[in-house]
């Protein structure tokens, strides 16, 4: 029997005269990889604001491993959405330590064999103010996974990544794909999708159709 | 993790954020600025008659109208990105719930006026260096000056506040400065809370609207502000209550008590942050990027 990680119902957003999620209705299996194509300001990132509660819908519903999103509820959820921003004073690594430091559930050793994963040097002092863009976003990844959440939402997670960077991305999203998380993405790129994605649908002015591939 | 460490961690993320805000930067030299040009003729009046001054003069910052609108827009400058989301705070949101990080930026407002307060105070200080020598009383210099306050003049100093002599008559120096410093601080979070709270709950620059308005309102109501509206327009301006000398410490009744304004900016501030916590837990959550 199939069990769904995100199911969305009927969901509904509206901002003044603009609709950015049009009665979209869909379920994501859990345990598989599901991607999101559209345009610049199809609601892609409406619709993965509304699954982490940070946007509550107009009418419908969306339910996350069974349960109702709460709006103001803690979420065992990664996340990447929009430009992820860190603190600039910090090395990425007591960056990651500090987040890590809220849930309480991984240690020291994870969180710099996470940082190794994603190419970037555990060790190093230098100030996530002076990283470039690409190394922001395997910042940004690495904190969305190192706490192994059940459900990864990724928005663009391969913005500002080299060649090498994007193939070493897909390679650990796969990983943890292989140890049973589901993953919602993304991309403005169609190999990333077709490299990646078990299933995949379009968004359009707020709406989302599946397609057949 | 248990709600309150959480609460100060999401407190704790803002003031690691300082370190490289060019507007934490910019804040502390205007203030030093403005401490320098406020009492270092307090200095070089110790130095003409040549006895050292004491520290004590915090309590006479705010005792002329033009000094509210400039530590109203210091205030604001402080405030202005309440309630401080960027890109790093759906990272900390997701982690922490709304409610705890809400309430963790209120605890910032908090701390982070204690510090900017205090911050005044030390410049202050400062500014009356190298005239200065540390004793618990009011000390000559400053008695000096606030029961003659032509006597600079006949230096050829000219005095940017004023040194009120009524202050001396009802408090030891040490009390008068922790009040003043008190009353500073919580005005420095009122400003700071009303910010956060129309940021919030209407959006836009609604906040730096609604401190702007306050604070012309403390500066109109020192210069006409009675005259229009007689004492009741004391009665409703929250800044001027950030200067010992707008309240009345003998009981005369035409300006507002200590107990009314402490009243009225708690429970203000209990209001609106309990407003600010209920409204940010319904409403979405847009990210901007701070500066």
């Amino acid at each position: 029997m199939e069990t769904f990680m995100v199911e969305v119902s009927d969901a509904t957003k509206n901002f003044k005269e603009t609709t950015a999620l049009n009665q979209v209705s869909i379920k994501f299996e859990a345990g598989r990889i599901h991607g999101v194509i559209g345009r610049n300001g199809s609601g892609k990132t409406v619709l993965f604001k509304c699954i982490c509660g940070f946007m509550q819908l107009d009418s419908g519903s969306i339910l996350v491993n069974g349960k109702h999103v709460k709006p103001a509820a803690a979420q065992d959820i990664g996340i990447i959405i929009e430009d992820p921003g860190f603190i600039g004073s910090l090395s990425g690594y007591k960056n990651l330590k500090l987040l890590a430091s809220i849930r309480h559930e991984i240690s020291d050793e994870i969180i710099r064999d996470t940082l190794i994963r994603v190419g970037l040097d555990p060790s190093s002092k230098k100030h996530v103010r002076k990283y470039s863009l690409g190394m922001r976003h395997r910042l940004g990844i690495a904190q969305a996974i190192m706490e192994k959440p059940k459900l990864l939402i990724l928005d663009e997670p391969m913005n500002g990544l080299d060649k090498q960077g994007v193939v070493e991305i897909r390679e650990v999203l796969k990983e943890l794909n292989r140890d049973g998380i589901t993953i919602i993405m993304s991309s403005h790129y169609a190999e990333d999708i077709d490299a990646l994605c078990d299933s995949v649908c379009e968004m359009d002015n707020g709406v989302l159709t599946p397609i057949k591939r | 993790m248990t709600n309150l460490k959480t609460i100060w961690l999401c407190a704790q993320v803002n003031f690691r954020k300082w370190p490289i805000s060019p507007r934490i930067y910019t804040l502390a030299t205007i203030i030093a600025a403005f401490s320098i040009w406020v009492f270092s003729w307090i200095s070089d009046y110790a130095e003409a008659v040549d006895v050292a001054v004491t520290p004590w003069v915090f309590p006479f910052l705010l005792t002329t109208p033009i000094l509210f609108p400039i530590y109203g827009s210091l205030t604001m400058l402080l405030f202005c990105d309440a309630p401080f989301s960027d890109g790093h705070t759906p990272f900390l949101i997701i982690r922490t719930s709304r409610r705890n990080w809400v309430i963790g930026q209120l605890l910032y407002i908090v701390l982070a006026a204690f510090i900017y307060s205090a911050f005044f105070v030390l410049m202050s200080i400062l500014a009356l260096i190298p005239n200065l020598q540390f004793s618990t009383e009011w000390g000559a210099v400053l008695k000096t000056i606030a029961f003659d306050p032509s006597s600079p003049s006949k230096y050829g100093i000219t005095a940017f506040t004023i040194i009120g002599g009524s202050v001396m008559n009802l408090f030891e120096a040490v009390p008068a400065t922790l009040v003043s410093f008190g009353l500073f601080w919580l005005v420095s979070v009122f400003i700071g809370i009303l910010i956060f709270f129309f940021n919030i709950v209407i959006g836009g620059a609604s906040g730096l609207v609604a401190a702007g308005f306050f604070t012309f309102i403390a500066y109109f109501s020192i210069f006409v502000g009675s005259l229009s509206f007689g004492n009741i327009i004391y009665y409703m301006s929250p800044v001027s209550w950030a200067g010992m000398f707008n309240l009345d410490w003998s009981g005369v009744g035409q300006i507002p008590s200590p107990l009314y304004a402490i009243g009225c900016l708690v429970g203000l501030i209990l209001l609106m942050s309990i407003i600010s916590v209920f409204v940010f837990c319904k409403k979405d959550i847009h990210i901007q990027e701070r500066r």
